[in-house]
């Protein structure tokens, strides 16, 4: 064991080193670095932090990647624990309520004019709520149909129009689509998510049903009325009938529509890129509707918050705007995944890349986005109750899906919402 | 059992049994070979490219080992190994401490150690989290290790196993004057070859498994560990699933080789315990 | 022994035990002890004004119809799965502890799957029991219909115990083994002698010798299979209509994705408690012949 004996020069000696790393710790106090929560596959905003970190060289940025399905518990598990070494995350839009009212995300209020500029009033909206702006919107959404070239050639039947105005009904859709399966495809039709709330809120938007959630909080669960019914069993009965497959998880879903067993899909546009990859002859149209109903698509995506915790709200801030209200910033986001930037500009020359990639096939992809995003786009309910009430629909949808019947399930979750909402203080 | 050599029936059906239970870990490893698109191709009906890749792509093999997959693997095991280093002699010394040792409150302890284990370390996770963070221990092996030392499965498994060992042996041990810590090295150790093996092994698989308490306390991608790189293939809007089976794959070739070298333990039988007979 | 000495002894038992005790008992009591008991606060805590003590939670947890399936559905789950695994693992191990050629190949193809992360053994099971996949070929093959599995509210449960006892049955059947391989030759041999049939062989002389490596496994599988919860989570999500909802793939929905932490919490107090009875009736059971 060394002596114990403190020597004076000793002492001098770790004053020095302790007054050396001070003033070395003053030299870097420029260096800040920010810790980026999201769930993408690894390497997808490279580009953007590589531009970013040499235009503002006191700041670092950390990606920290989570599988999809684990973003919401790290959230939750992190903020909820006041966790201090996390500044910049990602955000689904329709959860913003739910993250700003458990006091997850910081206010950015101040960048509202800015935000409305750079994205237009439809991310706005979806990343606002009570008034207050808590997140910078990254990307967007919308749904196209999906046909099957060679399978609608066998049945003999008239391609769908990509013009908005000739807009097919559902009830002629599904037409179509049994004449397709009797002609020898494996599927007449199917929703590429089967299982989420998302694919299916367009259509009780479509007849006037509601979205499910009423009242000033949008706390009140409204799925039981004669319209939801209806609408629900009309959804049973797509998989009931053998239309579509059950049983096929959405992430294999592209590929059985790849692989030319489905004539007719309703999925994002991110699927396009999949399909092309597969060479398979495919064309795109716009959303169905139901007739005596109105034309209505799904929206939202993406955004990013900053946490309250956060010890460098401005730089957190100067690299999410950077992201999402900067035309090449976006650009760059967007590089590596198939989302459609919230950014308007950056969005034009994105969609008409996407035109482009797929020949004849995609040719109508920058203008039925462009049209949907425009006039038919409804963001999901904004209620702090959201996140739970994603999740149990989604149960619901899967168990239809499967064969349960109607009436029970939607007064099933109807009880498992009021119990939930309940909990919520 | 007896001498004879086993009939040629047995022989076959253990073949059988084996290759079945491998046939999902094969089909995912030659995943990886094919095109993206080629995945499920070919499920139903049945046929002989079901087994092996139609067409054949290096692409997705090279995309896992030149990408951060790798290290999520060395990862895994970097960790694993430690938690084997440090976990099986922790656990071994309180199984030790439960047979041999007499003291007041043994049996209260030992309640007290199975209620422990009977925890189930998912539902602990969060408040667990809340204590390292506090600790500064995020984004650290020192973080990704700590959980999985005290195992009271393994503690359990070792007590068990000490108690076969004879009284004799250890008086014996103790009039030659060794102390408790001579006992435990040099009488009760070298006898317990299997529960070290099955200790580690339920140590092992605790810790290659591990997914949500990885996740949570080692988010950079830097710290991630096998199990939380492979769902990292699991995007919001497309798996890649080649990658992921493969990845899978590979990430069970290293405890395949360490436990077929293992087996040579299992084999040896046991010809003198002292007082088995 | 004089009296100082034995004092002296029991000292020494004393601190030895310390030292060999220590480094565990601090790892459980940091890593299990501390959070349990802060969860088990957060299940009983209640802020604001009043009595600060509530058992409000487990009142909600008792009324909620979902709960109480849950725990319907782990218990017939527990029912079910446990013989069924250890009888799979005896009878493997009985068949992988003789000399075969290449057994140590064998015995590490069948532990395999336990290495693979459930995650992904879900994913690939979950393929296997599509609609349109390999099993519903077989199926074809043998001229049988072909089944929903997973969509079937019937069905989603005994499929998940399928893709339990192909992941864990090789884990088991090797802890069996290292027991069978402990039994000496000579009382087979002798038994032999006197004439005792393979069978009786297995019921006076395997049985009992493996009857303390039976006991850790019943109660070690039993405890994993109560903690079961990703290939629910990934597969059915505890569907179709909650037929296959085992209790910590509830405590995991309301704790991480409803975001209740203190449903959750409760609800971890409830599975823990049954564990505790459930295993201290096994260990009741064990304690027959041998001290477990």
């Amino acid at each position: 064991m060394p002596p114990r004996t403190k020597s004076l020069r000793r002492r001098v000696l770790l004053a020095s080193i302790v007054g050396a790393t001070a003033v070395g710790r003053v030299g870097h106090a420029e260096t800040v670095t920010l810790t980026f929560l999201n769930s993408q596959p690894d390497h997808t905003f490279d580009a953007a932090i590589a531009e970013f970190q040499t235009a503002n060289p006191g700041i670092v940025i950390q990606p920290q990647q989570v599988p999809y399905a684990q973003l919401n518990a790290q959230i939750q598990a992190r903020l909820g624990s006041k966790d201090p070494s996390l500044d910049v995350f990602a955000v689904d839009e329709p959860r913003v309520p739910t993250y700003a009212a458990r006091g997850y995300l910081a206010d950015l209020s101040a960048y509202r004019d800015a935000t409305l500029a750079a994205a237009g009033p439809g991310a706005l909206r979806a990343t606002t709520w009570n008034g207050k702006l808590w997140t910078f919107p990254l990307w967007t959404t919308t749904q196209f149909l999906y046909y099957n070239v060679e399978l609608l050639k066998k049945a003999g039947l008239q391609p769908p129009s990509a013009d908005p105005a000739k807009r097919m009904t559902w009830e002629r859709l599904l037409d179509q689509a049994r004449k397709a399966q009797t002609a020898g495809a494996k599927w007449g039709f199917a929703f590429d998510q089967p299982d989420r709330y998302y694919e299916f809120q367009p259509l009780y938007e479509s007849v006037g049903a509601g979205p499910g959630l009423t009242g000033p909080d949008m706390l009140t669960p409204a799925i039981t009325s004669p319209a939801w019914v209806k609408v629900t069993e009309w959804f049973r009965d797509i998989y009931a009938s053998g239309l579509a497959p059950r049983g096929i998880p959405y992430e294999q879903m592209a590929d059985l529509f790849a692989s030319g067993q489905i004539a007719y899909m309703v999925g994002g546009p991110w699927q396009a890129a999949v399909i092309v990859r597969a060479h398979l002859p495919f064309g795109l149209a716009p959303e169905p509707y139901f007739a005596n109903g109105k034309p209505v698509t799904p929206t939202d995506s993406w955004a990013l918050g900053i946490s309250p915790y956060s010890q460098h709200r401005d730089a957190a801030v100067k690299f999410t705007s950077f992201l999402t209200l900067d035309a090449h910033g976006s650009q760059l986001a967007a590089s590596k995944v198939p989302q459609i930037p919230a950014n308007l500009a950056a969005a034009q020359a994105y969609l008409k890349v996407q035109s482009a990639s797929g020949g004849e096939w995609t040719a109508a992809f920058a203008d039925l986005v462009t049209y949907e995003l425009a006039h038919t786009a409804v963001s999901r309910p904004r209620s702090k109750g959201y996140v739970q009430f994603e999740e149990i629909m989604n149960k619901m949808y899967s168990d239809i899906r499967n064969g349960a019947e109607v009436a029970p399930a939607l007064k099933r979750a109807d009880a498992q919402l009021r119990a939930v909402f309940a909990r919520i203080e | 059992m007896s001498e004879r050599r086993p009939p040629l029936a047995l022989f076959l059906l253990a073949v059988a049994l084996a290759l079945s239970a491998m046939l999902p870990i094969w089909w995912a490893a030659i995943s990886a070979l094919r095109p993206s698109e080629e995945v499920f191709r070919y499920l139903s009906p049945i046929s002989v490219w079901s087994l092996w890749p139609r067409h054949v792509t290096l692409a997705n093999v090279h995309a896992l080992l030149t990408g951060s997959f790798m290290r999520a693997l060395c990862n895994s095991m970097l960790v694993t190994s430690l938690t084997l280093l440090i976990g099986l002699p922790l656990c071994a010394s309180a199984g030790f401490a439960f047979t041999a040792l007499r003291f007041p409150g043994r049996s209260v302890l030992f309640a007290i150690m199975v209620v422990g284990f009977l925890v189930p370390f998912d539902s602990v996770s969060l408040p667990l989290l809340q204590m390292f963070q506090v600790a500064g221990l995020q984004n650290s092996y020192v973080g990704l290790l700590l959980p999985a030392l005290g195992n009271g499965l393994a503690m359990f498994l070792f007590r068990q196993f000490f108690l076969t060992v004879p009284d004799e042996l250890r008086e014996a041990a103790m009039i030659d004057g060794l102390g408790w810590f001579g006992i435990f090295v040099r009488i009760y150790l070298p006898l317990s070859k299997r529960a070290i093996i099955a200790a580690g092994m339920i140590l092992f698989v605790f810790q290659w498994q591990a997914y949500l308490w990885p996740l949570l306390i080692a988010p950079s991608p830097d710290y991630h560990v096998a199990s939380v790189a492979i769902a990292q293939f699991a995007g919001q809007l497309d798996v890649d699933y080649a990658q992921m089976l493969g990845g899978a794959a590979l990430a069970a070739l290293p405890p395949m080789i360490v436990l077929l070298f293992l087996q040579r333990y299992f084999t040896s039988s046991i010809a003198a315990t002292g007082g088995k007979e | 022994m004089p009296r100082w000495r034995r004092a002296l002894r029991r000292h020494d038992q004393w601190v030895a035990a310390a030292c060999f005790l220590v480094p565990a008992m601090l790892a459980v009591a940091f890593l299990r002890f501390m959070p349990a008991v802060l969860a088990v606060w957060e299940a009983i805590h209640v802020a604001g004004p009043g009595w600060p003590i509530s058992l409000r939670n487990f009142h909600f947890l008792f009324t909620d119809p979902d709960f109480i399936q849950a725990l319907r559905v782990t218990l017939l789950f527990s029912l079910v799965v446990n013989p069924l695994q250890i009888t799979m693992a005896l009878g493997l191990a009985l068949l992988l502890s003789r000399s075969l050629p290449l057994v140590g190949v064998w015995r590490t193809l069948i532990l395999l799957p336990v290495a693979i992360p459930q995650s992904v053994s879900a994913v690939i099971m979950g393929v296997v029991f599509r609609p349109d996949g390999p099993a519903n070929a077989i199926l074809a093959m043998l001229r049988l219909p072909p089944q929903p599995f997973l969509t079937s509210p019937l069905q989603a449960l005994p499929v998940i115990i399928l893709i339990l006892c192909w992941i864990g049955v090789g884990y088991w059947m090797t802890f069996l083994i290292a027991g069978l391989k402990e039994i000496p030759r000579a009382l087979y041999e002798a038994a032999e002698i006197d004439g005792a049939s393979g069978w009786q062989r297995f019921l006076h002389i395997t049985l009992p010798q493996l009857q303390r490596q039976l006991a850790f496994v019943l109660v070690a599988d039993t405890i994993a299979n109560f903690l079961i919860f990703a290939p629910v989570q990934i597969l059915t999500q505890g569907g179709p209509e909650g037929s296959s909802n085992l209790i910590m793939n509830d405590i995991y929905t309301r704790g991480f994705l409803y975001g209740d932490p203190t449903g959750a919490a409760a609800e971890t107090v409830v599975l823990v408690s049954v564990m505790l009875v459930i295993v201290s009736i096994q260990f009741r059971l064990m304690q027959g012949r041998h001290s477990v």
